[in-house]
């Protein structure tokens, strides 16, 4: 029996075989759930390559977050697939390189202003146009990067995951009364997402492994994926508006 | 496929293999070896033999390896004010061409130039495979053997990305800069 069993899913993000989604898709499978990808413009036939190297390969649907016609086709997209959700992945971020990198200090508002819709104001734009699928109620996941703290290079992504975990609070008092949970995962730095466009980022990596009591593999997605998992299952019936830390243990040490 | 096939244009590849990393075995895992020093310099120079030649890319395809990603990060500050799609890629480090093929089949019909940064033997057997027998003798005589390090490979075609095939494509060249 696996931890997934007979559970329908939507999840966003897989933009690569090396990100959190991915595994976090893959592990779904393993544990029995049918899984929908999502994603949009350059990316969708990418997405659809790396779909194929699932166990099962899995639809893909098209949805841009930040466009309205999308999100509100969104339900008819994958109603094509399957009939309901009973989770949802928001693994959705992406801030022009002028707003991160130390830029701190010069970052325009029209870049900060496209971080902040297509990193946080998504989250909630993903789970109103994924909830009239969620009839039996369900699971929403995101991803953060712990935003109580300044980081190097960071920026204003870091501001904007603030506001992704404050809208977790929200969205968990806002959907509770439907039985939709709302949590997040706090990852720590993994190699090939930051790889992908934050100059400067292994200096946040850098320590990462010595600080973590646990210690700390900066190759692999799968720990985060696995409490992504977790999180979707019925095994945490009673949670929402929290953030699960999988950082080694660094969020909790002084030094 | 019909919008696909009839967007005309050259598409171009970029095959590259990862610059000069340091020596295996011992403690590090393989995909953890850094580039050496003489490869940071190979890595620099690739991007800016990129940037002369009218080769920056609009999407990067980029093993996970830390030698593949390091390369790219050393490159692209050469590359002048551009942010390409950047897909870091698992599938790409032990990938083989039929892997690499279906990644750079899964383009975007919007991208003109796609650099792909992985590993020996994979990068010179698909230029290889993609070659047209047509394409510069010297060039397809060095796929044919294999690339050193911070060697890269230029492709064209005038051929919708989901439609690259053996022997489709036109060799242009193949070196490193330096």
């Amino acid at each position: 029996m696996g931890l997934l069993d007979g559970k329908k899913l939507l999840i966003t993000g897989v933009l690569t075989d090396s990100s959190i989604a991915f595994h976090a898709a893959r592990l779904a499978q393993e544990e029995g759930a049918e899984v929908v990808l999502s994603s949009f413009g350059r990316q969708m036939k990418l997405t659809q390559a790396f779909a194929k190297r699932l166990p099962v390969e899995a639809p893909v649907v098209q949805l841009d977050v930040t466009n309205d016609e999308d999100l509100a086709g969104l339900a008819d997209a994958v109603r094509e697939h399957t009939d309901r959700l009973d989770g949802v992945v928001h693994s959705i971020g992406f801030a022009p390189q002028s707003v991160m990198g130390g830029n701190f200090l010069s970052a325009t508002w029209e870049d900060v202003a496209t971080a902040l819709q297509v990193s946080t104001f998504s989250y909630k734009s993903l789970a109103v146009a994924a909830k009239p699928l969620m009839t039996d109620g369900g699971a929403l996941v995101g991803l953060t990067f712990d935003a109580q703290f300044a980081w190097p290079v960071y920026d204003w992504m870091g501001v904007a995951k603030a506001g992704l975990e404050s809208a977790n609070r929200y969205l968990a008092r806002d959907l509770g009364p439907d039985g939709i949970r709302a949590n997040l995962v706090s990852a720590g730095p993994i190699r090939t997402t930051a790889a992908k466009s934050i100059p400067g980022f292994e200096q946040m990596e850098d320590g990462w492994p010595q600080r973590a009591p646990l210690g700390w593999d900066q190759t692999t997605a799968e720990p985060a994926a696995r409490a992504v998992v977790a999180l979707l299952s019925d095994w945490f019936p009673a949670t929402t508006g929290e953030i699960v830390h999988v950082d080694g243990g660094v969020h909790a040490m002084g030094l | 496929m019909g919008a696909e096939t009839s967007d005309a244009g050259t598409r171009r590849l970029v095959l590259l293999r990862h610059a000069k990393a340091e020596p295996g075995g011992g403690s590090v895992d393989d995909v953890l070896r850094p580039l050496a020093l003489n490869g940071r310099r190979q890595a620099a120079g690739v991007g800016a033999a990129l940037r002369g030649s009218g080769l920056v890319p609009e999407r990067v395809l980029c093993s996970s390896a830390l030698r593949t990603r390091q390369t790219w990060e050393l490159l692209s500050a050469h590359l002048g004010d551009v942010e390409p799609d950047v897909v870091v890629s698992d599938a790409l480090y032990a990938a083989d061409v039929t892997d690499v093929l279906d990644l750079v089949r899964a383009t975007d019909a919007r991208v003109r130039t796609l650099l792909v940064v992985g590993h020996e033997p994979t990068m010179a057997a698909t230029a290889s495979h993609l070659a047209d027998p047509a394409s510069d003798g010297g060039a397809l005589a060095q796929v044919r053997v294999g690339v050193p390090t911070a060697t890269y490979s230029v492709l064209e075609a005038a051929t919708a990305w989901d439609a690259w095939d053996a022997r489709g494509a036109l060799l242009t060249y193949v070196g490193r800069p330096g």
